[in-house]
């Protein structure tokens, strides 16, 4: 009887399971459509739920959800080594290593595989997946996905009025956090940068923000600054965008805050040198603290604890003096240089694309504890 | 005459049975000539006889036996179709290969008579420029390479000093409209305004009275890999900077007659910034309707000639000004580029900023 009732409630725990699995996968793909997604170009890509990409396309000025069904999962990826990296993609696209350019890479967080966007000289998108030994095409023109339409800020209300706008948003990075899509991007016509935060599932509404920071090496409150990478950090239970501006400033700005529309003031708490440019953002776990990293155009990966940020309670206000010089949050450098893209492989690996020193392109995983 | 004993017949039949399956078997094998077909130019796939089922055959780049390329096999009809994910590139070998198996190699022949890339135009087109001109646009007549820095393509030179100087903001994501054929360059933000410190370690991007010498090169490839016709030089003299506000009240208006399809002449006392469209200026009636047309520049950006699509009635018109109207400073109605922004009227975002109203009659 004892077995009986184990048994049933086995069962129930198991239709209870796979009911709340079901009505999940539902919930979140029951908008998508089947067929050309009509993907114009893929500038930045980032890891949802079950296996579901988020692909922002500047072209269109649109963000795309794409049903990979990579949904196997893998708790331990396999260590990752390929040389030739770009020679490699280059081949399988038909071409040279000079008409191609990597221009996102990211981990599908249930499979541990490695996703790459890639622009052609022609203009063709193509998203590839790397499956450990080959390069895999994931197919844009027959997909299973729904897609959202950046509004454009620019618009007026005027009714009647035609005409194709000049104006062309071109997306610098974007992430995936609890249920939101979170964009910034930069304009060809201003000088300025526009944060937006979309629900997903997709629906009509999108918010914007617009975005302050003091700009210590400039010595200045900007709003014209473009976020060139950011990512979301958890400080004492309160998600926080870290956003990181040409010249290097890391600005603060809580994320409750963001979605509200108002113009945000966020606080500036390092200035990690002029003369360079940040490329991409991480947090990992090592040792049971937290760590945030971040590659960079002329500096080695630098590695900042998220209780040092956490501890800087004040925000920069004084103007950097000196050029190239580094104040506020202490960072490490990590002996990682010209580290192009970084995303996590799985709990105790990152993987990244690395320009070596003989100038080949490497895909590479390393341990969290070296990092 | 008898050639062969009878029972040597038999084994001659049997061998020449033998014979003919493997030639025949080998004649399967065989891979006829490979047929590459073309859409709008380009090598979309490629087809061969025989029909090779899964057998374990991939298409390589020559000199790359590894990677096989990407893409999908068909096989009917006793054909097999391969249909890369990027078309073939012209001037390229391909391998057909099983392993070291190699089956047969063909080269897409380039294009006959490619349409050669042109660079149409540089704005601001005059050749005198404000110190503090703040960006360029570079217009070309067709798709540009999606690939490599357009920076490694503009170079520019400091006539007094013979020295390449470097003026354009370097960034990663390139700010192209969505046809590619139209590239914006900053001049960078950061020199330009004063007192910051890339301006204090730098400098200005362009000093006053220097003339610059701007070069494209020729080696600049089309989305198609055809280079550009030929180098562009477009020689720029630096006056002194432009620290005024545009004001919509000191503009002229050429108003055209009821009934046709004139052109609205607004002669804007400077140049002002290219990018005029119906987002920077637009035009309605007094009842808010709005005034759909075409948009023209000349006189190196001082004029804009705007053309109604439908003859213009008479009545009492608005020339609305949004936040992007700017001129070739970045300066707008109602805010300097060159300006601390602190917590004041700058930071909201109006949409329309500034107005003037006109009769037709």
């Amino acid at each position: 009887m004892k077995n009986l009732l184990a048994g049933l409630s086995v069962l129930a725990l198991s239709f209870i399971m796979i009911s709340a699995v079901n009505t999940g996968d539902r919930s979140l793909t029951e908008a998508f459509v089947t067929g050309n997604t009509g993907i114009a170009s893929v500038n930045s890509i980032s890891f949802g739920p079950e296996g579901i990409l988020f692909v922002g396309d500047s072209k269109n000025a649109a963000i795309y959800a794409i049903l990979t069904d990579d949904n196997t999962e893998v708790s331990e990826a396999t260590s990752i080594r390929e040389t030739e990296f770009d020679t490699k993609i280059a081949a399988a696209l038909c071409t040279g290593v000079e008409n191609i350019r990597i221009t996102d890479m990211a981990v599908n967080p249930v499979s541990k595989k490695v996703y790459l966007s890639v622009n052609v000289a022609d203009g063709t998108p193509v998203i590839l997946r790397w499956n450990g030994e080959s390069l895999e095409n994931i197919s844009l023109a027959n997909a299973s996905y729904s897609k959202i339409e950046l509004d454009n800020p620019v618009a007026t209300d005027f009714k009647d009025r035609r005409g194709r706008s000049q104006r062309h948003w071109a997306i610098s990075d974007m992430k995936y956090h609890n249920g939101q899509i979170l964009v910034s991007g930069l304009s060809n016509k201003e000088f300025s940068s526009t944060f937006r935060s979309i629900p997903f599932p997709f629906k009509s509404s999108q918010d914007y923000a617009s975005l302050e920071i003091w700009h210590a090496a400039h010595g200045r409150y900007e709003t014209y600054a473009p976020i060139k990478t950011f990512d979301i950090i958890n400080l004492e239970d309160k998600d926080y965008l870290i956003a990181s501006y040409t010249c290097t400033p890391l600005v603060l700005f809580p994320l409750a805050d963001l979605s509200n529309g108002k113009h945000l003031k966020g606080r500036t708490v390092a200035e990690l040198g002029s003369g360079n440019s940040p490329l991409d953002m991480i947090s990992f776990t090592r040792e049971g603290k937290q760590y945030f990293a971040m590659s960079n155009s002329n500096r080695p990966v630098m590695r900042i604890k998220y209780e040092n940020i956490a501890n800087y309670k004040e925000t920069m206000t004084e103007p950097v003096k000196e050029w190239a010089v580094a104040t506020g949050v202490a960072y490490d450098n990590l002996p990682m240089v010209n580290v192009l893209q970084l995303d996590n492989l799985d709990a105790k690996n990152v993987v990244y694309l690395q320009r070596t020193s003989s100038g080949d392109l490497v895909l590479q995983s390393r341990s969290t504890r070296r990092m | 005459m008898m050639l062969f004993p009878s029972f040597l017949k038999k084994r001659v039949g049997l061998y020449a049975i033998i014979c003919t399956v493997l030639f025949l078997e080998s004649c399967e094998k065989k891979v006829t000539e490979i047929s590459v077909n073309y859409s709008e130019e380009k090598a979309t796939s490629v087809s061969y006889y025989p029909d090779h089922g899964n057998k374990g055959f991939d298409i390589y780049l020559k000199g790359n036996a590894t990677t096989p390329v990407l893409g999908e096999f068909q096989f009917k009809n006793d054909t097999t179709i391969f249909t890369p994910v990027i078309p073939f590139e012209a001037g390229r070998t391909y391998e057909l290969a099983r392993g070291k198996e190699l089956a047969r190699e063909f080269t897409i022949a380039k294009m006959k008579a490619p349409t050669i890339p042109e660079l149409l135009a540089v704005y601001p087109t005059a050749d005198t420029v404000p110190q503090n001109l703040l960006k360029m646009y570079f217009v070309f007549n067709q798709p540009m390479q999606e690939v490599g820095k357009a920076l490694d393509y503009v170079k520019v030179t400091q006539m007094s000093t013979g020295k390449k100087v470097s003026v354009f903001l370097d960034l990663p994501t390139e700010l192209w409209n969505k046809d590619h054929t139209q590239l914006t360059l900053w001049l960078d933000p950061g020199r330009i305004k004063t007192g910051l410190i890339p301006n204090k370690e730098q400098g200005l991007p362009l000093i006053e009275g220097e003339t610059y010498e701007i070069e494209v090169s020729a080696d600049w490839k089309s989305a198609t890999g055809v280079q550009l016709k030929t180098p562009l030089v477009k020689k720029i003299w630096v006056a002194k900077g432009d620290h005024t506000k545009p004001i919509l009240s000191s503009w002229g208006f050429g108003l055209p007659t009821v009934g046709t399809n004139e052109p609205l002449v607004i002669e804007f006392k400077e140049p002002m910034d290219a990018g005029i469209d119906q987002d920077v200026l637009f035009i309605s009636k007094v009842d808010g309707a709005t005034i759909d047309g075409k948009y023209e520049l000349s006189k190196n950006e001082n004029l804009l000639h705007f053309t109604p699509t439908s003859p213009w009635t008479a009545g009492a018109y608005s020339l609305i000004a949004t936040r992007y109207l700017e001129d070739l400073a970045g300066n707008t109605p109602i805010h300097l580029f060159d300006t601390e922004l602190r917590d004041s009227e700058d930071m909201k975002h109006e949409k329309y900023i500034d107005s003037r109203q006109f009769t037709i009659d």
